[in-house]
């Protein structure tokens, strides 16, 4: 007899439907068999599904056994075949009816299911095409109960499960949650109240966080450029219902959802570091897998000592960084991995760190200093708006406590909001969120900038403090400081301001 | 231009001792006329931000006055002197540690281009493709020294390259200048050395080397009286953003405009995040 249970494949950060076949024949010699180009995690399927199925209470048929992924001609990888597989013999064994609904999870050997990677990704696919029932493992049930159209049955073992498709007793649905409450009880878990003086330091964070700018912190080690590049998500403004679903859809299919857990709820910071491999950082490899620029996604990718990273992986970011996705070809096919990330850098001066050091003599020459800087590429530095020299703090001022207490993140990131709004309205449905995504055209389009500040720009040319490709960066700032301040024109001093966080040409 | 110079060729040439046979050239070989006032510019290879500021405000001054600044195309002191004097429009001589014909390139060869296309000089006594020894760059610091009126140290460490330089123009009877320094910083220890045992001359401005020529540069040292409270609180010392929006209470993000207006009218520099006043556009 056969059964033919509905099943779904997960494929980079997209899903399609997989119906698993299994024949259970009268007659032919014992055999388990599967088809459909099984990779390795599925063809081992066999082995836990067998044991699964005799731990349970059940009879594993001693016939000829078939199963077929359907459609054949892709390849299939992943545990998430066990369950559908598992319920399909016994359904064409004759010892359950054969079920409606989608069957997705990883089986293991004494019948309990447990977690598996993209469960919200199959829910989603569910719910655009004709909705209905799914079981899942209790443990990644959670990311399906945001999801509409779908009643999602949460699976503790496939005894249970067994008992609930026989009729016996039931299994319970499980209630739905909506996203924007989860999100708004999410705390920042970084305070820039936390950090002591850097004024100038969390200035620039805000502006970054306003207008969506990449920035570059440069100092000397200890002066807590990690530490500022860490707060950065808390004063970003709250996800929304789709920046949060598209996040939790990466984690999910990388496999990084927490026990119980039903979506990311803050920002990403992702701080990768400078030996991670290029696979690591953009993602990629055989069966494609998002990488950290990818989980950064709608959050902050921090690379700290930036100038240590190989240039081919500096060079990589490009792309994201312009488009917000990352292609990646394979032989396989092609797989996008979204990757909208804002970049933090963090560089020393120097070589040795202490240039520019109140207290400690920098040891390096000339030669090897205009060398370091030379190690971060052009093309990359042309993609930074905002580049700030953090200098290091006196340890008085750490241990005296005579510092002014500062803004918390809270307050800045109602600011932050506030001027995110503006730039909204601006841009319309023009496909440009925030004022970093300008282009010079659009900067034209929209910007309008003082006839004073026009000749601050000018004069700052002819002094050569401002290059011609730096040009285009201050405007961008400085409508993000505007924006801030809730000006509708670009002034003077908004203008006096971005220059201060221009690119120093050494 | 290049060619060869024979020893007697130039006068200037008779004050380079120990005495050499000829000198390879490429380019305005008139800047070794008479009448012109050549002034050596030498430092350590390492420069800190003290050392670039000095030469940032000083070798203006020496390029309004028609002066040549002379040195040796080490990178450091040397080339920042070379390149300064260049973007201000000065005409500037490098007397070359390695053969006349040898190729550099990168950031060396751009500034050797700037050099020739400015009206400059390069020097070397050594033909062909040759490349620089531990013995051929002390051996050209007796040119440098040579061929120009006085020598000026911005910097130099205890065991630096321009100490040489000073004991040349010493025994040259050349006019010797030091720039001092903390005492507590490495790189100035070799230019306090010379001042403490009276080989140099203190020169705390650039006047002081100016004035020796009977020359004057043309602008007021101090450009302006504001009492701008920014202005007033770096008197006292270099700050950085964050230093002077707590010391004047003042939020950072008025400070920095307020610090872009004061360097576009050239009263505040900036170096490695810290403030100070003076001219120093990068």
């Amino acid at each position: 007899m056969i059964a033919k249970i509905r099943s779904a494949a997960v494929f980079g950060v997209s899903c399609f439907q997989v119906e698993v076949e299994v024949d259970v024949a009268e007659k032919g010699f014992p055999a388990f068999n599967i088809v459909g180009l099984p990779e390795r995690s599925v063809a081992e399927a066999k082995e836990r599904v067998k044991t699964a199925i005799v731990n349970s209470g059940m009879d594993f048929p001693n016939r000829r056994i078939t199963v077929n992924l359907a459609p054949a001609d892709i390849p299939k990888e992943g545990s998430a075949y066990d369950l559908p597989i598992a319920v399909g013999i016994l359904a064409a064994d004759g010892q359950i009816p054969v079920p409606g609904g989608l069957f997705y999870g990883e089986l293991s050997l004494d019948g309990g299911l447990r977690i598996t990677k993209g469960v919200i990704l199959v829910a989603i696919h569910l719910s655009d095409h004709e909705g209905g029932r799914m079981f899942v493992p209790v443990m990644s049930a959670n990311e399906a109960s945001v999801i509409r159209r779908v009643e999602v049955y949460p699976v503790r073992c496939l005894k249970d499960l067994v008992l609930h498709l026989r009729g016996e007793s039931n299994l319970v649905e499980l209630n739905k949650i909506e996203i924007s409450t989860l999100i708004e009880t999410a705390t920042c878990d970084f305070d820039l109240a936390e950090i002591v003086g850097q004024e100038g330091a969390k200035r620039v964070l805000t502006i970054s966080a306003a207008g969506g700018h990449n920035l570059l912190f440069s100092g000397p080690p200890g002066a807590g450029k990690s530490m500022l590049a860490r707060s950065l998500p808390g004063i970003l403004p709250q996800l929304s219902r789709d920046e949060c679903l598209e996040i939790t859809k990466i984690y999910s299919a990388a496999g990084m959802m927490d026990v119980g857990q039903a979506i990311i709820r803050r920002r990403p910071f992702r701080s990768p570091h400078h030996s991670t491999s290029l696979v690591g950082l953009v993602g990629g490899g055989t069966k494609p897998v998002p990488g950290e620029i990818s989980l950064a996604h709608f959050g902050v990718l921090f690379l700290d000592e930036m100038a240590e990273f190989s240039r081919s992986m500096v060079e990589s970011l490009r792309q994201p960084i312009e488009d917000g996705v990352i292609e990646i070809s394979r032989s396989q096919g092609k797989v996008s991995f979204p990757a909208c990330f804002q970049l933090v850098g963090a560089v020393n001066p120097c070589p040795c760190g202490y240039l520019g050091h109140p207290k400690i003599e920098c040891r390096c020459n000339e030669r090897e200093i205009s060398k370091y800087k030379r190690r971060l590429s052009g093309p990359i530095l042309d993609r930074i708006d905002l580049h700030l020299f953090v200098p290091p703090v006196d340890t008085s001022e750490i241990v005296g406590g005579s510092v002014l207490q500062s803004e918390t993140s809270e307050n800045v990131r109602a600011r932050v909001q506030k001027a995110r709004k503006r730039q909204e309205e601006r841009f319309g449905q023009s496909g440009v969120f925030a004022n970093a995504r300008m282009s010079s055209k659009m900067i034209r389009e929209y910007c309008v900038v003082s006839d004073e500040a026009k000749n601050m720009l000018a004069l700052a040319m002819d002094k050569q403090l401002l290059s011609a490709r730096g040009y285009f960066k201050v405007i961008r700032v400085a409508q993000t400081i505007a924006d801030l301040e809730g000006s509708d024109s670009i002034e003077v001093a908004h203008v006096a301001e971005a220059l201060q966080y221009r690119e120093r040409v050494f | 231009m290049e060619g060869i110079i024979e020893k007697n060729e130039y006068k200037s040439l008779a004050g380079v001792l120990p005495q050499v046979e000829k000198l390879y050239f490429k380019g305005n070989v008139d800047l070794l006329n008479d009448g012109l006032i050549r002034l050596a510019v030498v430092g350590s290879r390492r420069v800190s931000d003290y050392g670039r500021w000095v030469l940032k405000n000083w070798i203006e001054d020496f390029v309004r006055s028609n002066m040549i600044v002379v040195s040796g195309f080490m990178y450091g002191v040397d080339q920042l002197a070379h390149r300064e004097c260049v973007v201000k429009g000065g005409k500037t001589i490098a007397i070359l540690g390695w053969g006349i014909g040898r190729k550099v390139s990168g950031e060396d060869e751009k500034l050797f281009d700037q050099i020739l296309d400015q009206g400059g000089l390069i020097l070397s006594e050594y033909e062909g493709d040759m490349s620089g020894t531990k013995w051929s760059f002390p051996r050209r610091n007796r040119i440098v020294s040579g061929i120009s009126d006085a020598v000026l140290v911005i910097e130099a460490g205890l065991n630096s390259g321009s100490l040489i330089t000073a004991k040349y123009a010493v025994n040259q009877e050349k006019k010797l200048f030091a720039v001092p320094g903390g005492i507590d910083r490495e790189m100035s220890k070799g230019t306090n050395w010379l001042i403490k045992n009276c080989k140099a001359e203190v020169a705390t401005t650039s006047r002081d080397v100016l004035d020796i020529f009977g020359l004057n540069s043309k602008y007021q040292l101090s450009k302006s009286d504001t009492t701008d409270p920014i202005l007033e609180l770096l008197k006292f010392g270099d700050k950085s953003l964050d230093e002077i929006a707590s010391v004047l209470r003042i939020d950072a993000n008025v400070v920095a405009a307020r610090l872009t207006e004061l360097m576009l009218m050239g009263e505040v520099c900036e170096w490695g995040g810290k403030y100070k006043r003076g001219v120093y556009d990068s």
